[in-house]
């Protein structure tokens, strides 16, 4: 049994061929089972994977070797890429999006395609074409989106790690949904180049796992230009390891009452401000911010304006042509966006330089880090987030992205991190909110969470 | 002499798809909320750099 175990560990059980060609047909095997079960699955090639294994050149990079599986909006030449859509149904990738092709040439093994949202566009993870994924840790509750599938296969202790997608909280809200942690990188950092697209500007790709150690791995292969993506900016996250278990003692913490804490439920908010205790604690400095006059709810609105209006530019034929094809959701969300005019879309991208100015100068000039939770309220279930195109979806939709959506606007870094479960057995996370390119920084804070509150030893029992 | 037809807007192109009208009218009206908070914005707070420029400008050193 390999389960729950962390890349490294994977990467030495791999060391041998004949290892590594058991490990991946074990890795293949319990996707097949456990993400049939938790309706996660939608693509495997064992053949591909035992291949990739038997040919590896092993190197010391800590992937080589390990056996992973990615969202289904993850290119590969000649894989299923319908984009989580039936109006896609058997579309095969025609190229290897840029990230994959980092992680094949570390060495990482790839046995198949997990579980998204239809488009990516949606935050409770239900879709009616490829499968509504069941969190590990109780199956009546939704894992989140869109990178569902992903969270709950890493959850499960399938894999240790699997790419998401993060538009509007599309990697957060699943990484927190299910304990994980999860990485919405920097503007620019990663590439998009060969994923199934929803918003051209607002895009990000990014891991999910169960430890902060393998979410610095996965960032770090994944991570750097590629001029096929017009956004891609020419950087890396530095040495993250240097300072990586330094602790955080001294470090600059934000707590910001308005917005993000009397914007949430009492039970949320209460866990948050124990994590200002435990940083505390821990030697960091907690200094209240007062972000009211940041608009921080006009960002939340502007970010849901944004992906409507280019979701549309992207998907407007298909609805039309296939709507009847598509989830309630999704024909609501991308027509939304069909009513905006293109100096509003021009409006909209011009806007989000200037907040995120305003938002450093005002936050995290004299702070390292702000902390906020991730969802708004304690975790709900699948039944009750059911509710398609109906009047109340849109107001459900923003609520769930409150604390997610802004920095998706702002195109800051974020890496969330679990802190323990609530009252209904479910994982409790917040987010950690750095300054453009801090993300070593954000790691070696979240790795000294991950130390304090040990949630790596918790396991889902569903 | 054969005239070109202008292409369809958006709203038309979804109406001539069969796209229920309550369904746009609900969409519209979701979508007139989201542009008064945008209007709200005056235009001379836009700046000249994209948020890609800022990015750009802010990423670490070699």
């Amino acid at each position: 049994m390999n389960r729950f175990q962390s890349i490294t560990a994977l990467h030495d059980i791999a060391a041998q061929p004949e290892d590594r060609v058991a490990l991946t047909n074990a890795v293949v095997d319990d996707l097949a089972v456990t993400g049939k079960t938790l309706d996660a699955l939608v693509y495997l090639d064992r053949e591909f994977a035992v291949d990739q294994a038997k040919r590896l050149t092993p190197s010391d990079h800590p992937l080589s070797g390990v056996p992973l599986a990615h969202k289904e909006l993850y290119g590969r030449d000649g894989w299923p890429n319908e984009g989580g859509s039936k109006t896609h149904q058997g579309q095969l990738a025609t190229e290897t999006a840029h990230t994959i092709s980092r992680l094949d040439a570390h060495g990482a093994i790839d046995c198949g395609r997990l579980t998204s949202v239809e488009f990516a566009l949606g935050v409770t993870g239900h879709n009616d074409y490829a499968g509504t994924p069941k969190n590990p840790w109780n199956t009546a509750y939704i894992c989140g989106g869109s990178s569902s599938g992903s969270a709950a296969m890493v959850a499960a202790g399938v894999i240790p790690a699997s790419l998401g997608s993060d538009t509007g909280g599309s990697i957060r809200l699943p990484a927190a949904a299910c304990g994980l942690v999860g990485i919405k990188p920097s503007h620019g950092l990663v590439s998009r180049a060969g994923i199934f697209p929803l918003s051209a500007s607002l895009d990000t790709s990014g891991p999910l796992t169960r430890s902060v150690e393998d979410a610095a791995i996965m960032l770090d292969a994944i991570a750097g230009h590629d001029p096929h993506d017009p956004l891609s900016l020419d950087a890396s996250i530095g040495d993250w390891r240097r300072d990586f278990e330094k602790g955080i003692e001294g470090v600059r913490i934000a707590r910001a009452e308005h917005y993000f804490l009397s914007g949430v439920d009492a039970p949320v908010a209460d866990a948050t401000e124990a994590v200002f205790t435990t940083a505390a604690s821990l030697g960091a400095t907690i200094a209240d911010v007062d972000v009211s006059s940041l608009t921080l709810e006009i960002s939340n609105t502007l970010n849901v304006m944004l992906i409507a209006s280019e979701a549309a530019q992207l998907h407007l034929d298909t609805v039309a042509d296939h709507h009847r094809d598509m989830n309630d959701q999704t024909v609501m969300r991308v027509i939304t966006g069909i009513h905006a005019r293109a100096d509003e879309q021009a409006k909209l991208r011009q806007l989000r330089a200037d907040m995120m100015v305003r938002f450093i100068d005002h936050v995290l000039a004299e702070n390292d880090v702000l902390i906020t939770p991730v969802w708004p309220f304690l975790l709900p279930t699948i039944t009750d987030t059911d509710i398609g195109s109906k009047p109340d979806a849109a107001p459900l939709v923003q609520r769930i992205g409150h604390n997610t959506r802004p920095f998706n606007f702002l195109g800051l870094p974020v890496v969330v991190i679990p802190i323990g479960l609530d009252s209904n057995g479910l994982p409790l996370s917040v987010q950690l909110v750095g300054k453009p390119f801090s993300e070593a920084l954000l790691l070696r804070v979240a790795r000294a969470f991950d130390r304090a509150y040990a949630f790596w030893d918790q396991r889902p029992t569903g | 002499m054969m005239t070109k037809q202008p292409n369809p807007s958006p709203l038309d192109r979804l109406t001539d798809a069969g796209l229920d009208p309550a369904l746009i009218d609900q969409t519209r009206q979701t979508f007139d909320q989201w542009r008064q908070v945008l209007e709200s914005i005056p235009d001379d707070t836009l700046g000249e750099d994209s948020l890609n420029d800022v990015f750009d400008q802010r990423k670490p050193k070699p």
